[in-house]
């Protein structure tokens, strides 16, 4: 042994000391790992070998008063794929492209990056589709659940209800508004899959059941918002204003709105379908989010003020010279060139003379009408449960000198929404009671069992029930003498106040008339504003107040008002009358029918056969009223399919169901092509297929 | 041949050990080869075949004199390089390295018996020269002598066998006895050319081995995948394993490479911090037997043949296992005795064969 081979072995002991080290080492790490954070890494290794696919749940039912179903949600198919499961991507893209009407290439492109598990190619895929890919068992493409909303109403109530997106989130309206009552929670279902996201055969899977959302019923009318939307179409098109036109009905005894629209307006079930800088513009619910200056109806404002502080009384006799000086400035009356002269309170507001105005606020001062301005709940929202509800602009009182005071009181000078001229209107009109708006009157689940339900809320007494009395009648005076007398319904007490108002551009003009009945006892307050009309006349008695008599006189036949003749006209007493059952009826049968029973009605649609009907069967309404038939198909036999090509779905869609041809839309934008073609016979009812595409709009 | 002593002389509780070691290696193949669910069991029979050809060698390597083998050492280094060049002229690429010459069935690994015939070869060397090491020529002729093979295998490239060969040489050489200043020396030419080497001879996917071996979170999907899942898969393993066959990790393919470099991955998933620890302390005993029977070797040249097989078992137990739980960073390096794969079974075998040899012979026998 050589001399060295001592201090060999001491170094080969330490190599045994390093050996013991290394050795604890490692022992102590496992333990660490596998003891201290073992369960965590644990919950990754689940985490990660588990595939969660989310469920969704059914999108809550939203039902008008009556049950009548305004948005509802069909089941339909999510097509997702699993990349790495695909075993031939060219022939599976070649299968599914003409199915969900993709193109080849971009699914060849998505299924074919593995950097992703799982990738969607197309979410709302109606069932037929779905069925017909679940049949042809491709292997990695997985269909889960989803649930595509439909309107089936289309444009109806478009602006109250909203829409919504791709993932089914409330976008617009009630929809999102009240979007986490109808959302639901999602289930999911979670199945094991390995490094590859490749799903484990035969392994079992476990279901979360998803919880549906709650329907809510609202207190619209589907009957009144109809006849709301048809008087609106007529008035558009005969005033063709430049900024729109918007109607309110509200039930003043409680603040429920039975039917509110607007136009221009849109489709929920396609709200992307027109150019992207009008979408906007065609969303924007005018009668909550848009101001105007109310004009002359705000002098009902500045009259009940005016009673309810005892500064003028109805019969006071006034003197109207044309003009007032105020502050040294004058201010004509609108018929200064032909001035009201001598009259009382009461014929000044029929007058609708800006002279007696200006006398009432000024013998209330600034403070006080200030005070009920805002009693009246002007400058604030009404609390109405809709998004993009404005405030209105209400001059700060220390910025309102004489001359600004004068002004509001005839409605120059302050600017209101049309949910709140309506609002404070009711109040006028039902005893003095400032009312909250509101839309919604329960939330239900499934089982119909009501979860919560939505009460009347009084804002505050702003006049006593006196001077509402007082007001009725004066404002019944307006309708029946006065400048509103183009509202004037034979049998029915209607009370209104017309309004026009000049822009700050001179030559345009904002046309109301806000109106309820029967003056006696208000059943219904209604509220027409037609923003820059495009008319001879711009003034709100001769083009918003026909309007108006419209809705008040379908709606109050419909809700079976009893009319009130005096002894005169007693020769037209109208009797109630039970509406037949229309429907399968030819339309020629169908008039003969209600013409016999004195009732009026409106077709909608082409063809011979009823197939729907408002007011349904067994309804009790007035001689006169309004019965709307809407007809299947074209002539008897079959109908030839329209050529679609170039058209919105909208517009298609519109054309298809007056051909009583029903709509299968497929894509975004502008129509391409369609199935059966043009010029093809088909049984009335049958399914045309739609393949839409736009450049503007991308496939999501 | 062989005498009764010489077989009384065989360290069984080392063989026994190792035994051990390979059977658990072989049901944790069975269950990264996913032979439940497939039915398969070729790659768990190959390996117990590759063990009983290992078998075989080992009964070969002790039935020799380990001397009259260092009587070869000319040869034996002369053939461990030719190989080696074999390797980089007709060699098959696998996994980005071009480490395995094909025959027939099978492939084999040269720079897995590099290993062993360097251990031989330097053990020869160092046994026929006077501790410590303290002149230049020495210490040329060492590094001359373990670089030809490194440079070689660190080409194919594979960077983890190459790592070896250094830490068989540090091993030995700290045995051997090296002059401090030499050491120090050593260290100062590895912090120089440490730069140089990270940014000319390290490839791409070695460096980020190396960044995210300090943050694995870098790139959990890419360069620190492996890291994280083994971590996910030796941590759910708790204390009682998940059971066999039933690791997520294992079974679902999250683990990567699991039958051979990551195979210790799954005794920890599967059979938890038990199973885990009772095959680190079985390691500790190889480890530990073979350090007895260098102390008690009757020459240096034996001695040396210890040490270094025990350098070379200690560097890849600790760098396999602790790449396995985030101590170390990853590389391409087997579990011996654990790990698929023939070349390494053997070579591991025939290291122990040689140990086992300079055991048996401790005695000097006196005719």
């Amino acid at each position: 042994m050589p001399p060295s081979y001592s201090g060999i072995k001491k170094r080969i002991f330490i190599f045994l000391v390093t050996l013991m080290f290394l050795g604890l080492g490692l022992i102590v790490r496992l333990a660490w790992i596998q003891l201290i954070q073992g369960d965590e890494l644990k919950q990754k290794a689940l985490e990660q070998s588990t595939l969660d696919i989310l469920v969704t749940p059914n999108r809550g039912t939203i039902f008008d008063r009556n049950g009548e179903e305004l948005a509802v949600s069909a089941s339909a198919g999510m097509v997702t794929a699993i990349p790495r499961s695909i075993k031939d991507p060219e022939k599976t893209a070649k299968e599914l492209a003409p199915l969900l009407n993709m193109k080849e290439e971009d699914i060849l492109k998505k299924i074919n990056n593995k950097n992703y598990q799982e990738v969607l190619l197309k979410r709302k895929v109606p069932n037929d589709i779905v069925f017909e890919i679940r049949k042809r068992n491709l292997k990695g493409i997985e269909i889960s659940n989803d649930t595509k909303r439909y309107y089936p109403n289309n444009n109806l109530a478009s602006h109250i209800l909203g829409f919504t997106g791709t993932d089914n989130q409330g976008l617009d309206g009630l929809e999102a508004m009240y979007d986490s009552i109808l959302t639901g929670i999602p289930g999911r279902i979670s199945t094991p899959k390995d490094a590859g996201g490749r799903k484990i055969d035969d392994s079992t899977s476990e279901y979360y059941k998803p919880e549906d959302g709650y329907n809510i019923v609202l207190t619209i009318d589907k009957v009144i918002q109809h006849y709301v939307e048809k008087a609106l179409d007529q008035a558009y098109a005969e005033t063709k204003p430049s900024k729109g036109i918007s109607a309110i009905v509200m039930d003043p005894r409680s603040g429920e709105i039975l039917a509110m629209a607007n136009r221009p307006d849109y489709n929920p079930n396609d709200p992307f379908a027109g150019p992207k800088d009008e979408w906007y513009n065609l969303w924007r619910n005018y009668a909550v989010s848009n101001v105007y200056e109310p004009g002359s109806v705000f002098k009902s404002i500045t009259a009940a003020a005016g009673l309810e502080e005892g500064v003028v009384t109805p019969e006071e006799e006034f003197y109207d010279p044309g003009y007032i000086m105020v502050a040294g400035q004058r201010i004509n009356c609108w018929r200064y060139y032909n001035p009201h002269g001598h009259e009382t309170f009461k014929e000044g507001v029929q007058n609708s003379c800006n002279v007696v105005f200006v006398n009432v606020a000024q013998r209330l001062g600034k403070d006080k009408f200030y005070k009920y301005i805002n009693a009246f709940g002007f400058g604030q929202k009404t609390g109405i449960r809709l998004p993009g509800e404005s405030t209105g602009i209400v001059n700060p009182l220390e910025k309102v000198g004489p001359v600004e005071l004068a002004t509001i009181s005839f409605g120059q000078g302050i600017s209101v929404t049309p949910i709140q001229m309506i609002t404070a209107f009711s109040a006028i009109a039902n005893g003095g009671k400032l009312l909250q708006p509101y839309l919604v009157k329960m939330v239900t689940d499934d089982d119909g069992d009501i979860i919560k339900e939505y009460e009347p809320v009084l804002v505050r007494q702003v006049i006593s029930e006196e001077t509402s009395k007082e007001m009725r009648d004066i404002l019944e005076g307006v309708v029946a003498n006065g400048t509103g007398h183009s509202a004037y319904i034979d049998g029915y007490r209607v009370a209104g106040k017309t309004g026009t108002s000049e822009k700050y551009q001179p030559g345009k003009y904002i046309a109301s008339f806000a109106a309820f009945a029967p003056a006696n006892d208000p059943r219904i307050a209604v509220l027409v504003v037609i923003d820059e009309p495009n008319t001879f006349s711009h003034m709100g008695g001769a083009i918003a107040a026909p309007v108006v008599k419209n809705i008040i006189s379908d709606t109050l036949r419909y809700l079976n008002v009893e009319p009130q003749y005096t002894e005169t006209d007693s020769e037209y007493v109208q009797k109630d009358v039970s509406v037949p059952d229309l429907i399968g009826k030819n339309i020629s049968d169908a008039a003969k029918l209600l013409d016999g029973l004195k009732l009026q009605y409106n077709v909608e649609g082409i063809g011979s056969k009823i197939i729907d009907q408002i007011p349904k069967q067994g309804e009790k309404i007035k001689e006169g009223s309004m019965v709307i038939l809407y007809l299947d198909g074209k002539g008897v036999g079959k109908v030839k399919v329209p050529d679609l090509k170039g058209k919105t779905i909208r517009e298609a869609s519109d054309i298809l169901s007056s051909y009583g041809l029903k709509i299968n839309i497929k894509g975004d934008g502008f129509c391409i092509s369609q199935d059966p073609a043009a010029g093809t016979e088909v049984e009335p009812g049958s399914i045309i297929t739609l393949q839409f595409k736009s450049n503007d709009i991308p496939e999501d | 041949m062989i005498d009764k002593k010489l077989i009384k002389n065989i360290d069984f509780f080392l063989l026994l050990c190792i035994y051990l070691i390979s059977a658990i290696g072989i049901i944790a193949i069975s269950s990264a080869t996913h032979v439940q669910e497939t039915g398969s069991y070729s790659m768990v029979l190959r390996q117990v075949l590759w063990l009983a050809i290992a078998t075989i060698a080992f009964i070969v390597i002790i039935s020799i004199d380990y001397n009259f083998l260092g009587s070869y050492s000319t040869y034996i280094y002369i053939l461990n390089i030719a190989l080696l060049l074999l390797v980089m002229v007709i060699g098959h690429e696998s996994k980005g390295a071009q480490s395995w010459i094909p025959l027939g069935p099978f492939n084999l690994q040269p720079s897995e018996f590099a290993k062993v015939a360097i251990i031989i070869t330097l053990s020869k060397f160092l046994s026929e020269k006077e501790g410590p090491l303290n002149n230049l020529k020495d210490i040329f002729m060492v590094l001359l002598h373990v670089g030809a093979p490194f440079i070689l295998i660190f080409v194919q490239p594979d960077l983890g066998t190459a790592l070896v060969f250094v830490a068989i040489t540090i091993g030995m050489l700290f045995v051997f006895g090296i002059d401090f200043r030499w050491i120090l020396t050593g260290g100062i030419t590895a912090a120089v050319t440490m730069p140089f080497v990270w940014f000319f001879a390290l490839k791409e996917h070695q460096k980020n081995r190396i960044l995210t071996f300090l943050n694995p979170s870098l790139d959990p999907l890419g360069a620190g995948y492996h890291a994280i899942q083994s971590k996910i898969a030796v941590g759910s393993g708790m204390l009682t394993g998940r059971g066999l066959y039933n690791g997520t990790q294992t079974q679902l393919n999250f683990l990567p490479e699991s039958h051979t470099d990551f195979i210790f991955s799954v005794v920890g998933e599967e059979f938890g911090f038990i199973g885990a620890s009772i095959v680190v302390v079985l390691y500790l005993i190889v480890v530990y037997r073979i350090i007895r029977i260098a102390m008690n070797a009757k020459d240096e040249f034996g001695m040396y043949i210890c040490i270094g097989v025990v350098s070379m078992f200690l560097f890849q137990i600790f760098e396999n296992i602790g790449m396995t739980i985030g101590l170390m960073p990853i590389t391409g390096i087997t579990l011996p005795f654990m790990s698929y794969g023939g070349s390494s079974l053997l070579a591991n075998m025939m290291a122990v064969g040689l140990v086992v040899s300079v055991g048996m012979r401790r005695q000097k026998i006196n005719f």
